[in-house]
């Protein structure tokens, strides 16, 4: 299954090495989660970080509850803070 | 101890400056900086004062921990009855003047009256002397720091001053030091400027004791540790504040084009990325970081203008690095007034810290200007010929050193959004709460930030109240008012330690701090006694606000936000539900249903 993952901060750092910017298109297997593409992409599950899945942020206590589809699109961000 | 146990009391009328001993019962209840400082103004003022005229006071604060080795020891606070708002206004700034007031010899120092003529202070530990600003008078900050060392012949002096917005009573003026540091919301640098007072100078060579070196060091040792290991923080150092507009922009929270929409199309050339990125020219935005005194966090950034950029094409004297973007600043002058010309942002906050005036304040209000301005309210006969359109950069770097100079139609920006949109008879343009201009965060989006901007004591602030967990989880108004109350009261402490208030989302639990003071002060401190500190001072800062003459009627939103539901983003189709969470925000507060203060809270809090 083919999504593609757009990464803001340091997070830009789990895309595939050869991406150009922020933004890939990856393969992942079917049922994977948000929260499952973060570990596939070898980031820290326990970290803090805003997840928005088609435009819509996915709500923490969600993030590792609904399989994502073929042609999704998911941001991951650093976690919302003051600036 | 790590108190140096005396204030400065400078009287600008009667030419005096005397030092007193500081109020150690003051300390006790109300820690300091933030806290202590908000005592003193209550204790030394009528609230009712006229914001920019003698009676008011004006207050610079460090805290317990300033001048001392805990990390991100740098803070100072300044406090008076801030002219934008015509409430207190409490607004900190890192750099290295904080720390030298502590090494001078003074914990506090307070300005009363107002010089006939205009003066600096000039501080060397014991000696003060109030000399005559006549060769600075009229010139920028950066110039007045540079002849002050100069003058003296010590380019160690530490210098703070308000720049020529603040002698010209910009509402929204800041007080700068170090350059590119500064005391920025609420026009403190107005007040500065009301009393003809140009800058602090100071040069102290005393240390500062703790009560415990050795388990003060050890709580040192560990949260420079915490602070080394943790995510946020290596974010902070690499990327600084801005990287949060690609996640506000991500989550549909950007306030664009005044608030009409949440999402910007040129963010990707204003971010970090972007900043970093080299050029065909070879030019790059960023040159470095930095920090300020203690910190090994460096969140600060360093950047230059592209030299063909036509903001100093013929500007030789902008052909050098200085502040950069951060978040607040990025969004100020990007998405709020649409521009994504990332020099031409970065020219704009070179004006914010030349000339002493809040971006913050200044991008919302100039927002307001271009949405009168397309409206057609306002035309270029108004604006001196300059159309404001959303999106020109050539408006916004125009207009930023209009404010600055005080020229032509800056000075009616120089109002702020609130006077200026009822000058033209449009006030439901201007969004701000209790005259201050919103932060990078728009509070339908974020539910919890808009109960905390509306009941904010200083006006809209995004700094005082952390809901930020609670607003990812949930986009409703449900279960906001506590998280807000509670960070208002943690935040009103660390506020008051000395320390900065990024070292939260770095690493630092809260118990730090507690740990850091306990081994700092003779007193045992906790986390439970820091809660119990910091909801005291966020009364008493509310018992200021309503002997001032605010009311209930002031913790409110703009209508934009209330009842024009967002069209995109995580919250499409929200309006925030402040009507419900209000209530639930007073009765936590143990105050009445028009938010008035309880004699039951005021005797709880030993009001």
């Amino acid at each position: 299954m083919k999504i593609t993952v757009k990464t803001g901060g340091l997070f830009t750092r789990l895309l595939p090495e050869g991406t150009r910017g922020n933004t890939a298109d990856i393969d992942v297997p079917g049922g994977t989660t948000p929260l499952g593409v973060v570990r596939h992409l070898g980031g820290d599950v326990d970290g803090r970080f805003l997840l928005v899945l088609n435009g819509k942020a996915v709500p923490p206590s969600e993030r590792d509850a609904n399989p994502l589809g073929d042609g999704d699109h998911l941001s991951v961000m650093p976690p919302l803070k003051g600036g | 101890m790590a108190w140096q146990g005396q204030i400065l009391r400078v009287n600008l009328t009667r030419g005096t400056a005397e030092p007193e001993p500081l109020n150690m019962a003051w300390a006790e209840a109300y820690m300091g900086e933030r806290g202590l400082g908000t005592k003193y103004l209550w204790e030394n003022m009528d609230p009712k004062a006229d914001a920019l005229g003698p009676e008011n006071v004006l207050i610079f604060a460090t805290g317990p921990l300033t001048g001392t080795m805990a990390p991100t020891s740098g803070r100072y606070a300044v406090l008076c009855k801030g002219p934008l708002t015509n409430a207190i206004a409490c607004s900190n700034s890192g750099g290295k003047f904080g720390a030298e007031l502590k090494f001078a010899g003074y914990d506090l120092l307070l300005v009363e009256g107002r010089s006939e003529q205009p003066v600096y202070l000039n501080i060397v530990d014991d000696k003060v002397e109030i000399l005559s600003a006549a060769p600075i008078w009229g010139t920028s900050v950066w110039h007045t720091e540079d002849w002050i060392k100069e003058h003296h012949r010590d380019p160690l002096i530490k210098v703070a001053s308000c720049g020529e917005a603040g002698e010209q009573l910009v509402r929204f003026a800041c007080v700068v030091n170090d350059l590119h540091r500064a005391a920025g919301r609420s026009g403190v640098g107005a007040v500065m400027g009301s009393k003809n007072l140009k800058a602090v100078a100071v040069r102290g060579t005393r240390g500062v004791n703790v009560a415990d070196p050795a388990r003060f060091m050890e709580a040192v040792r560990d949260t420079h540790k915490a602070l080394a290991e943790n995510e946020s923080r290596k974010e902070l150092t690499e990327l600084g504040t801005n990287a949060m507009i690609d996640a506000m922009q991500e989550f549909g929270g950007l306030p664009t084009r005044n608030f009409e929409t949440v999402k910007f199309e040129g963010t990707e050339k204003i971010n970090p990325a972007a900043m970093w990125e080299t050029r065909a020219n070879g030019h790059r935005n960023m040159v470095t970081n930095k920090a300020c005194f203690g910190c090994t966090i460096a969140c600060g950034r360093v950047a230059h203008i592209d030299e063909t950029h036509f903001s100093i094409v013929n500007r030789p004297e902008y052909r050098v690095a200085s502040g950069g973007l951060e978040y607040e600043t990025a969004f100020a002058f990007g998405p709020m007034v649409g521009v994504d010309d990332l020099d031409a942002l970065t020219f704009a906050g070179y004006m914010t810290n030349e000339h002493g005036y809040d971006p913050i304040s200044f991008g919302g209000t100039l927002a307001a200007a271009m949405e009168l301005f397309e409206k057609g309210i306002i035309t270029e006969a108004d604006t001196d010929g300059i159309a404001l359109n959303f999106g020109s950069a050539e408006a916004l770097t125009v207009m930023a050193e209009k404010v600055g100079t005080g020229e032509g139609f800056g000075a009616i920006l120089g109002m702020g959004s609130r006077l200026m949109c009822e000058k033209y008879g449009h006030p439901e343009i201007a969004m701000h709460v209790k005259g201050q201009e919103f932060a990078g965060y728009d509070g339908r989006a974020l539910q919890g930030m808009g109960l905390g901007y509306a009941t904010s004591n200083r006006g809209a602030c995004h700094l005082k109240h952390a809901v930020f967990e609670e607003d990812m989880e949930d986009i409703s108004g449900n279960g906001k008012a506590k998280p807000c109350k509670d960070s208002q009261d943690r935040i009103a402490a660390v506020d008051s330690t000395g320390l900065c208030l990024f070292v939260m989302d770095a690493g630092f639990e809260y118990g730090h701090f507690a740990r850091l003071l306990d081994a700092d002060l003779e007193t045992e401190w906790s986390e439970d006694r820091m809660l119990e500190t910091g909801e005291r001072i966020w009364n008493l800062e509310r018992r200021f606000n309503l002997a001032a003459g605010l009311t209930g009627a002031d913790d409110t939103l703009p209508k934009r936000l209330l009842e024009v539901p967002l069209r995109e983003g995580s919250a499409e189709g929200k309006v925030n539900e402040l009507g419900r969470m209000l209530p639930e925000y007073y009765a936590l507060r143990g105050w009445t249903e028009d938010g008035q203060i309880t004699n039951d809270t005021m005797e709880r809090l030993g009001l």
